[in-house]
């Protein structure tokens, strides 16, 4: 479908306005809306997570790339609730108590919505207690936790902790990320995934979930 | 000794990181080209960033007692750490605070709301940029105006700061009572976080350029993910 790659292709380029535009026209032509989403936004969100990942662009081409995607998004969106088409899973993110710093947070959010995930971002400085109850509560698939400080790294355990403790630990799984933290760190907390930078992110919670 | 204490208005144009730095910091190194959309984002968040900035200072000389004890704070600090000799044998020391303000991180959540990530995400790192350059400036003037070694290319005043190399960011309620920077507009919550996010405070020590140099082997170094320590130790050298 041309009005589709035409789609993708301003995405990649970070084109907001033509994706809006090609976006606009395919819902007129009333393509279905589960296409318009996977092949003329997510597909290329894909490319160019492919590109920064081999380092063919940097982080400021993939977030106007994402900005382009939203210009879209946001006309699809009303339609795919409308039609109750399910995302690729629900993730709870979040930056962990003490902790104010949420550019990790939100750039991981717009990575994941990018690919076609439901993001619950409960924003910063947030409870364990707080990530637990709204993770039940909206039925999530994954929560993320983001840290950028040493001292506030260990804000990420209480939560996994709790998890475990209220026995949802094979039903919602965590993933931890930022500066301080690494895959041991992860693995010792009892983490079941660790992602690096935001594109790596959808890639661990893919695998968690089982999306190929 | 009697203590000195000064506020300092900075210029946003002052703190303002080289545009050639900005752009290595997003990784475009070298021959990288940048997309002049990109560049377009870039002046974007310039403009806003010299429109609502508002750097300020407070620095405050102090005893090397005085120094210890804010340094000691709550006891929760490594005990091996490479601050403490630092502060021992530094000549003259200090305290400041510093931001730019609330301004900034207010816009910085809107362009996010607003799906303006771009920006929001350039804005962000040129105020971090600046937070580290309004430090060096912090440093300079510290040097310059309680200082009498001003002249001397040998001795060097440095900060550090809570929540780095060892130094627990508890220390930060006692810095805070010391300082007391709410009259600059910066706060302490009781997780000890400053508001506006981007502040920064710590100790200044002035000493010969000998005293400022460690390995950086401690083991929270491997949990470091700035090693900005390794930097400036090599511009001390090399200067």
């Amino acid at each position: 479908m041309k009005l589709l790659e035409n789609a993708s292709r301003s995405l990649i380029s970070g084109d907001a306005v033509e994706v809006n535009n090609l976006i606009r026209k395919s819902i007129k032509e009333e393509l279905p809306v589960k296409q318009i989403l996977d092949e003329g936004l997510i597909s290329g969100m894909k490319v160019v997570g492919e590109k920064f990942k081999n380092q063919e662009i940097f982080l400021p081409e993939v977030l106007m790339a994402a900005r382009a995607m939203y210009a879209g998004l946001e006309l699809l969106q009303p339609i795919l609730i409308g039609e109750n088409i399910p995302s690729l899973g629900k993730v709870v993110l979040g930056t962990v108590q003490g902790d104010m710093h949420d550019l990790g947070k939100n750039l991981v959010g717009i990575m994941l919505k990018g690919a076609g995930f439901e993001v619950i971002d409960i924003g910063k400085n947030v409870a364990p207690e707080k990530f637990i109850e709204i993770a039940i509560d909206k039925g999530a698939d994954v929560i993320g936790m983001s840290a950028l400080l040493t001292t506030t790294q260990q804000s990420m355990k209480p939560v996994i902790e709790l998890l475990k403790a209220k026995g949802l630990q094979n039903k919602i799984k965590t993933i931890v990320g930022g500066p301080p933290i690494t895959e041991e760190w992860a693995q010792d907390i009892g983490a079941d995934a660790y992602a690096s930078d935001a594109t790596e992110s959808v890639d661990r919670i893919k695998e968690l979930l089982g999306i190929s | 000794m009697k203590t000195k204490s000064s506020k300092v208005d900075f210029d946003p144009g002052d703190i303002l990181p080289a545009e050639a730095l900005f752009w290595e910091k997003q990784g475009y190194t070298g021959e990288s080209h940048i997309p002049e959309k990109i560049s377009d984002f870039y002046r974007e968040s310039l403009d806003i960033f010299e429109q609502r900035c508002e750097a300020k200072a407070l620095l405050k000389s102090c005893s090397t007692e005085e120094a210890l004890l804010l340094f000691h704070g709550l006891d929760r600090n490594e005990p091996d750490n490479p601050i403490e000799p630092i502060i021992a044998s530094a000549g003259n020391l200090g305290i400041f605070a510093a931001t730019i303000g609330d301004e900034i991180s207010i816009r910085i959540d809107r362009l996010f709301d607003n799906n303006e990530f771009l920006t929001a995400f350039m804005l962000d790192s040129l105020a971090s940029m600046a937070v580290d350059r309004l430090v060096v400036l912090c440093e300079h003037y510290f040097q310059e105006n309680f200082s009498n070694e001003n002249q001397n290319p040998d001795i060097r005043a440095l900060s550090y700061s809570p929540g780095y190399c060892g130094w627990h960011v508890s220390s930060q309620k006692m810095l805070f009572e010391f300082l007391k920077p709410q009259q600059i507009g910066i706060t302490v919550n009781n997780r000890f976080m400053m508001t506006p996010l981007k502040s920064t405070s710590g100790i200044i020590a002035e000493g010969s350029k000998e005293i400022h140099l460690f390995k950086p082997v401690y083991d929270f170094c491997s949990y470091c993910s700035s090693k900005s320590c390794i930097m400036r130790m090599r511009e001390l050298k090399l200067n």
